[in-house]
């Protein structure tokens, strides 16, 4: 069973003079354990919102989530604290994640403290975990402007490790890192998963990273899924427009460039009024008149994963799985 | 940086830091050495006042039943009663602090837990709270006061509540502020999202960081609310006779000016070095501790 | 912008009707007996039983409040107590022009005084010149203006017999020259804190670098630039301050003898006639909420972002 199910979640802000931005617009994915599923995409395309929607920091509008099995909305109280041990965060920047007036060992005490432990326990626990993330047991008695980002971003692991959750999502958890420090985290990161079947969903602007750390990519445009896939589909041969303008700007190792070579012009468009049609058509350079009025919708294509464009190729053989 | 060493506890470090700026920071360092003094001289009163602070003596007033002038028996004087004036400054200096002190610590309290609760909660309990301050800062302070005095009778007590019901909504006012882009902040979310109770939240997480700004705003506040006080004693709904007041004596001292200017002058000096020496101190620490916090009025 | 004002006018009534409530509530608790204090200390109860009754004090609390809102909407403040029943309005409305003169002068004087020591003070931090208008200004905000007021009377006035000792005479302004300073110099200083961080502020800011990068003149950058940037939120102050005033009056007014507010406030509380202190307490809110509003909507006016805030 899937330990995420979200199905055609919405997240909507309002603003003022009734405009209301639909930052997430109808998301759908699952996540299995031992799993990590990327979330890719530009700033602004609503990825970071469907992961605190998950964690209900923000409410969703619409949609159903599944933590565990368990429908998180309208949980209250009690029920919602409980909920939240399932699933954990680690944050984008390792200087505001930590309380600064807090000693490492009693920011990761806290959790413990939350899972109800009995404080004759805890401080041997919190050792316990601050080396399972790779940190000296003797950093509890510090202050986080003491550790240097790495550090720190093992100690908000660690934190979130306390409550034993079963996922994890990364919110470019690794992109204020420098680039070795980051293969550390990552690899930090796959040890634990393979320790206790942890489930990430890994979100990240930066496909290289990604196609280091997640098993399957979702690729998203203005609050939209646009295409869907296991790593190697996503990356070998992407499917939408838009994935393969991301994949062009940056190299990323292995991946194949397939079609013509499409290079991304000028910025996304306002969420508050995405264009008709499929959203992307405006910088889409093999746009059609059907991109300018018709919604295309995800879709199996060619190669296995779920596209979301009217002109991806349609797969050849009916025997392709859908991932 | 190597992890096996323990480190410094914060407090230690802090109180050297304020060591330090202190001894390069004359004004300061003055107006701390003003405090010291002034305490002590509160506590010691006792010991320290030559005479009955409250007691008419017969020698207190010249033969035509004016003030004896400063010297002699009386180093500063006495006052239209025949009372002693230094006495009665050191009696006095008791009350201003004590009523600065209580008067304020109270409006810091509830301006600390309202401005916390309307800050991190928001929406309606904000509205209602925020709506409060705003009735209570329509109104002039020192009028507002006199007004509350006049209808619940002078006493040292209705002082102090009348002082703390008016000074309440300025710090709830800038602690709402802060503990609104505080809310916002990547830890406190992460602590959220880990379970942790409201409560919890805002005393371990959220009142910690408003500590330097309490500690100022604070200390800046004992010094209007003396100025308060001292006010409301000069008009006469303040402290009552015949406890000694530094506003009354000015008061006592406005009416005998021509005979004994000496009443003026003492009580009035006093008053603007404490309050002069609390305010030099909240600025010392407002450097020193949170050089961001904003203004007030 | 219709919205925003109408929103703001919503949210100044509450607030006034807050204040006028929070008086009323002040008025009514009261531990002495405002019909005993009328009638005299040698009226029968009968008689205190009937002025009790004309001053509508023997009917409920909430009778009393709705009555009380219904006076006021006309303007009617109730009656002085100590003052032969005369209307409380009236007296308020003949002792004002004196309180607002003062109040008026109140102002020039702190931005005279407090405006230019701030700029300098800005102009050269941590210079000679900057710590003293800085400590100048602490002592300022540290002094009791009773006190001030009080030693300026006792050189300028008794001593040196320079300026008239109290009342008020001809030429007004001779008369009104210490009031006013005596009333303006907390003021000052605090517009000289105030000037100094806003001048701070915009010195340190882009655009004025960019003005100093292209060559032009220091006194050009700061007159034309940093100036009108920096004074703005100032000049908005101003209209609050009157509000504000009209409660500091209560002292300078009783320490020079002048015949405004606060000497009629200072002279009813001596004699308990909680509905003269009431009705300055009300004028005083009134003149800041009203201020309050206008300064918003100068700025909603000036500057549209305000509108979307809050």
């Amino acid at each position: 069973m899937n330990v995420v199910e979200v199905e055609d979640l919405r997240v909507h802000f309002s603003r003022r003079r009734g405009v209301t931005v639909r930052a997430v617009d109808g998301v759908s994915f699952t996540v299995a354990p031992g799993e990590t599923l990327g979330l890719a995409g530009e700033s602004g395309s609503g990825k970071s919102t469907v992961a605190r929607a998950l964690l209900r920091i923000t409410d969703p509008a619409g949609g159903r989530v599944r933590i565990g099995g368990r429908d998180i909305a309208g949980l209250r109280g009690a029920a919602l604290k409980t909920f939240r041990r399932q699933m954990q965060m680690v944050y984008q920047d390792p200087y505001d994640s930590l309380d600064p007036r807090m000693r490492i060992g009693a920011t990761v005490e806290e959790a413990l403290i939350v899972r109800g432990l009995p404080a004759g326990q805890r401080p041997a626990r919190v050792r316990e975990l601050l080396e399972r993330v790779g940190l000296p047991a003797a950093l509890a008695t510090r202050y986080p402007h003491e550790l240097s980002g790495g550090q720190r971003q093992r100690v908000s692991i660690a934190r979130a490790l306390g409550v034993d959750p079963a996922v994890i999502a990364c919110d470019e958890a690794v992109s204020a890192l420098d680039v070795s420090v980051r293969a550390q985290i990552l690899n930090l990161l796959k040890d634990l998963q393979e320790d206790s079947g942890l489930a990430y969903l890994f979100i990240s602007h930066d496909l290289s990273t990604m196609r280091f750390a997640a098993d399957r990519i979702a690729i998203m445009y203005l609050g939209r899924l646009v295409e869907i896939g296991t790593r190697d589909q996503v990356f070998g041969a992407p499917r939408h427009p838009y994935t393969q303008a991301l994949l062009a700007a940056v190299p990323v190792p292995g991946a194949r460039r397939t079609g013509p070579r499409v290079r991304l012009a000028g910025e996304p468009p306002s969420p508050a009024d995405p264009p008709a049609g499929c959203a992307f058509h405006p910088r889409c350079p093999l746009a059609e008149e059907i991109c300018r009025t018709v919604r295309p919708e995800l879709a199996v294509k060619r190669g296995g994963q779920l596209t979301a464009c009217h002109l991806a190729p349609e797969p050849e053989r009916d025997s392709e799985v859908t991932p | 940086m190597t992890a096996a060493q323990p480190t410094e506890p914060r407090v230690r470090d802090g109180l050297r830091r304020a060591g330090r700026s202190l001894l390069r920071d004359i004004p300061a360092l003055v107006s701390v050495a003003v405090l010291v003094l002034l305490v002590l001289a509160a506590i010691l009163a006792p010991l320290l006042a030559p005479h009955d602070p409250m007691r008419t003596y017969a020698e207190g007033l010249t033969a035509r039943g004016a003030p004896v002038p400063p010297g002699g028996e009386f180093p500063l004087g006495t006052d239209p009663n025949g009372r002693d004036v230094l006495s009665r400054l050191l009696y006095g200096a008791r009350v201003s602090l004590t009523i600065g002190v209580v008067a304020n610590g109270l409006a810091t309290v509830v301006g600390v837990v309202a401005g916390v609760t309307a800050g991190y909660f928001g929406g309606l309990v904000d509205t209602v709270i925020s709506r409060i301050t705003d009735m209570v800062m329509s109104f002039p302070i020192l009028l507002f006061c006199v007004a509350l005095i006049s209808v619940t009778g002078p006493s040292q007590r209705n002082v102090v509540l009348v002082i703390a019901l008016v000074y309440w909504t300025y710090l709830a006012r800038v602690i709402r502020g802060m503990v609104l882009s505080l809310r916002e902040r990547e830890f406190v979310t992460a602590t959220r999202t880990l379970g942790v109770s409201d409560t919890r939240i805002m005393v371990r997480h959220i009142l910690p960081h408003l500590v330097p700004a309490i500690i100022v705003y604070a200390t800046l506040g004992v010094a209007s609310s003396i100025l308060i006080e001292s006010s409301l004693s000069f008009i006469g709904v303040g402290v009552p006779v015949p406890e000694a007041s530094w506003g009354q004596m000015v008061d006592d001292g406005r009416r005998y000016y021509e005979v004994a200017p000496w009443l003026l002058f003492a009580p009035g000096l006093c008053l603007i070095a404490t309050v002069l020496a609390f305010n030099l101190a909240g600025d010392w620490l407002r450097d020193l501790l949170d050089p961001t916090a904003p203004e007030r009025r | 912008m219709t919205g925003w004002v109408l929103r703001r006018i919503g949210q100044m009534v509450l607030v006034l009707l807050g204040v006028v409530t929070l008086a009323f509530l002040m008025a009514y608790a009261v531990p002495g007996d405002p019909a005993r204090l009328i009638a005299g200390p040698n009226a029968d109860a009968a008689t205190v039983a009937s002025i009790r009754h004309q001053l509508g004090l023997d009917a409920p609390l909430w009778s009393q409040y709705t009555a009380f809102l219904g006076r006021l909407l006309h303007g009617d403040l109730g009656t002085s107590y100590a003052l032969h029943g005369a209307p409380v309005a009236g007296q308020l409305a003949q002792a004002l022009p004196t309180s607002a003169l003062i109040a008026v002068g109140g102002i020039v004087w702190q931005l005279l005084l407090g405006v230019p020591a701030g700029i300098v003070a800005a102009y050269r931090p941590k210079s000679a010149a900057d710590r003293l208008a800085t400590l100048g200004a602490l002592i300022g905000l540290s002094a009791p203006p009773f006190w001030v007021g009080l030693l300026l009377l006792y050189y300028l006035a008794y001593r040196f017999s320079i300026f008239p000792l109290n009342g008020l005479g001809d030429p007004l302004w001779w008369y009104l020259a210490l009031p006013t300073f005596t009333l303006g110099l907390a003021g000052a200083a605090w517009y000289a804190r105030m000037t100094r961080a806003q001048m701070l502020e915009v010195l340190r800011s882009p655009y004025i670098q960019m003005a100093r990068s292209k060559g032009l003149r220091e006194r050009t950058v700061l007159t034309r630039h940093a100036l009108r940037n920096a004074l703005t939120p100032l000049i908005t102050m101003i209209g609050m301050d009157f509000g504000y005033f009209l409660g500091g009056v209560l002292i300078i007014e009783s320490v020079f003898g002048l015949p405004g507010v606060g000497k009629l406030t200072y002279d009813a509380i001596d004699q308990l006639d909680v509905p003269i202190v009431t009705g300055a307490v009300l004028l005083a809110a009134f003149f800041v909420v009203v201020m309050n509003f206008l300064v918003d909507l100068t700025y909603a006016v000036v500057d549209p972002r305000v509108r979307n805030r809050r």
